[in-house]
């Protein structure tokens, strides 16, 4: 209903973007342990698969999207991000994931065109 | 649009040849208009001239807000320039500690967009990717893709390791019209 859309229609949402992250990586990694040969496929499909749901938004934006799987072996990870943008229009989600023998970690930023 | 004719006045052929010509190089982008009356007899009048500038001047205002591009391209090499001594002087010494690799990476980050802002690329927005971990014979790849214009956005990016950490930073460069 209308009166109960929050803020900004045209700012980024991540919370939209949070969700359909998530289903992009269970959808291409959700069943599988970790495998050398695998991953190049998999970091791709993730990424081409958020894009184009991202896309399905019809929202004004430019879209990077960054994802970093790793093997499980008890090794540590950060990952840090600094943006230079308009902060009322532009916006990012992280979504950390992981699974009996890997980690997943997605970045999604969005830049406004409008 | 036509000019027509001012019909109080025996009517005198004339003929209307628009040249347009447009310079589309990397820096700027100019054009040149030119309208020119092709008359049999008199020379033409002052009405006729005074719309054919009047057409000349929208077509200017309309070329004015045409979207134009950067004027200065952003420099990838002098991006990659920038991530290469950010890494290799922040992380040539180090071992790898959580608290220590935590701090760094938020450091580098800000850091390296901050070096990167001095290279003055005006209209262009920045994202700057900076992820630092530990050395421990496990498998890892990181991939990206993006969703941008490919005639003006583009993106550097650089990986260091040493015995005991590695650290991988991108920088991402999208104009903003």
């Amino acid at each position: 209903m209308e009166e109960f859309q929050n803020g900004n229609e045209s700012s980024f949402n991540s919370e939209e973007a949070d969700n359909i992250v998530k289903e992009c990586i269970e959808s291409v990694v959700g069943k599988d342990d970790y495998s050398q040969n695998q991953v190049n496929k998999w970091t791709s499909g993730i990424v081409e698969r958020c894009i184009s749901q991202l896309i399905k938004l019809g929202k004004p934006f430019k879209y990077i999207v960054t994802c970093a799987v790793m093997q499980k072996t008890g090794a540590g990870l950060h990952t840090a991000n600094s943006c230079y943008w308009d902060t009322a229009m532009d916006g990012s989600c992280t979504v950390r994931w992981e699974s009996r023998t890997m980690y997943c970690v997605v970045s999604v930023f969005a830049v406004s065109i409008a | 649009s036509p000019v027509s004719p001012d019909h109080t006045r025996r009517p005198q052929p004339v003929k209307l040849i628009l040249c347009l010509s447009i310079n589309d190089s990397n820096d700027k982008r100019s054009a040149e208009i030119s309208i020119l009356f092709v008359c049999s007899g008199n020379q033409p009048n002052e009405e006729l001239k005074m719309k054919a500038n009047s057409v000349l001047c929208e077509t200017e205002a309309f070329l004015t807000c045409w979207p134009a591009g950067p004027t200065k391209r952003f420099p990838v090499s002098d991006a990659t320039a920038i991530l290469r001594e950010a890494l290799s002087s922040f992380l040539k010494e180090e071992r790898y500690e959580v608290q220590r690799a935590r701090e760094l990476s938020l450091t580098l980050s800000a850091v390296i967009r901050e070096r990167v802002k001095a290279l003055r690329t005006p209209r262009y927005k920045l994202v700057v990717l900076v992820t630092v971990g530990q050395l421990n014979g496990q498998g890892l790849e990181i991939g990206s893709r993006c969703l941008w214009d490919v005639t003006h956005d583009t993106f550097a990016s650089y990986s260091f390791k040493n015995s005991s950490l590695f650290g991988v930073a991108s920088v991402f460069a999208v104009y903003f019209e």
